[in-house]
């Protein structure tokens, strides 16, 4: 049963703090511009502090809050390109790939080409953490289609990376 | 056939993601042990799974205020100064023009291998808040030249121009500039509006990223202090 009201108590948003850093890692990677991200998430976490029904369990607060995020990010998205369609999803073949080609900036580079929707799926299971099931919920899709998005997500990543005339060096810390 | 692929490439996707039940683990266990390009496939998607993580704990949290909770004209009117700010970013947006990002294809790829004998560097900038928006290869009368432009949200521009010694290219304009060679390359590191101090501390950390064979240990460290320690840009 959710709490009702910012008055009750903080304790439904004891956990905000933690969040931040993923929050903004989940928005830097949706709309790819760092400092745009931290407002963002900023004006989420003060909506959050407003809202009168608060999820009062842990998992359900880190969705909610999630779902605040995207929903900011989605808008402005859809404010800037409003001819993109949030929803396209290229299709491309995984088994062609070389593995030697991904680093942070590879993939960094890649996933601001990639398809909105691609880069939602890999910032919600591999930057936020989510399992599944939970992806399925913030997005209102079945758990099957988040098991075939993700893998047409990371199948158009590992494609920008490889059609990318950006290549890695190697790295003395393992980059 | 095409079906069967599509449905490993689920499968492997689960896998990684430690989605599979025990006993999907299990068969898919014996089929990495059996079929290589099974065992390539997900070997590669671990590597891209853990370099987007690594990325993501890569990015620095910055300044961010905790929101505190109060009255409730408070949260309005706390609302409506974030909506200002807000709105005042998204017009310096608009007045700045951040570059668009482009996508690189393979055939620019080809060109840059056959402009360069020697492959020139790229450096990664993006601990000092500065992401490659593209990569072009811009002809001049001399020859070729490689130009990487940087972005940054805040009005940073950058423009790195790699050219061979001998026909070396001259960047036009900027604020800041600073040449060096590597090997048989000319890089050429100009600045549009960036503070002095700042340039020349990303001008080290991009100098020797192209000198090096390997990346520095600290050069992620002494980047982010150069974004740290300076004014936004004025370009």
């Amino acid at each position: 049963m959710p709490e009702k009201g910012a008055s009750v108590s903080r304790r439904p948003h004891a956990q905000l703090p933690d969040l931040l850093p993923r929050l903004i890692a989940f928005a830097r990677t949706l709309i790819g511009d760092a400092d745009r991200a931290r407002d963002l998430v900023q004006e989420a976490a003060a909506r959050a502090l407003a809202a009168r029904n608060v999820p009062s369990d842990a998992p359900a607060y880190r969705a909610w809050a999630f779902k605040i995020v995207r929903n900011a990010t989605l808008d402005e998205l859809r404010a800037k390109h409003p001819r993109q369609h949030f929803d396209a999803e290229p299709d491309v073949d995984l088994w062609r790939f070389d593995d030697a080609y991904i680093a942070r900036i590879t993939v960094n580079q890649g996933l601001s080409t990639i398809a909105p929707a691609h880069r939602e799926i890999i910032a919600l299971i591999d930057i936020a953490g989510f399992n599944y099931a939970e992806a399925a919920q913030i997005l209102g899709v079945p758990a099957g289609t988040v098991m075939s998005r993700i893998s047409r997500a990371r199948s158009a990543l590992l494609e920008a990376i490889e059609s990318s005339s950006i290549r890695p060096l190697k790295s003395s810390h393992g980059n | 056939m095409a079906t069967e692929r599509k449905s490993d490439e689920v499968l492997l996707n689960a896998l990684v993601d430690g989605e599979l039940s025990p006993a999907e683990q299990a068969r898919a266990a014996a089929r990495l042990a059996a079929d290589r390009d099974f065992a390539r496939a997900y070997a590669m998607l671990s590597k891209l799974k853990a370099t987007v993580i690594e990325s993501a704990d890569a990015e620095t949290v910055g300044e961010i205020h905790w929101p505190v909770a109060r009255s409730r004209a408070w949260r309005m009117a706390a609302i409506g100064i974030s909506g200002a700010l807000a709105a005042s970013v998204l017009l310096g947006l608009v007045l700045f023009r951040l570059l668009p990002i482009e996508v690189q294809t393979s055939a620019a790829e080809r060109t840059i291998q056959a402009a360069f004998v020697v492959e020139p560097v790229i450096p990664d900038l993006t601990p000092a808040g500065l992401q490659l928006a593209r990569t072009v290869v811009s002809a001049y009368a001399g020859g070729q030249a490689l130009v990487a432009t940087y972005a940054g949200p805040r009005g940073c521009r950058l423009e790195l121009w790699v050219s061979e010694a001998g026909r070396s290219a001259k960047a036009a304009g900027g604020t800041e500039r600073r040449s060096w060679r590597v090997g048989g390359l000319v890089y050429e590191l100009v600045a549009f509006g960036m503070p002095a101090s700042r340039f020349e501390k990303v001008a080290d950390a991009a100098e020797e990223a192209t000198r090096a064979t390997a990346i520095p240990e600290d050069l992620d460290r002494r980047l982010i202090e150069a974004r740290a320690s300076t004014a936004p840009c004025l370009a």
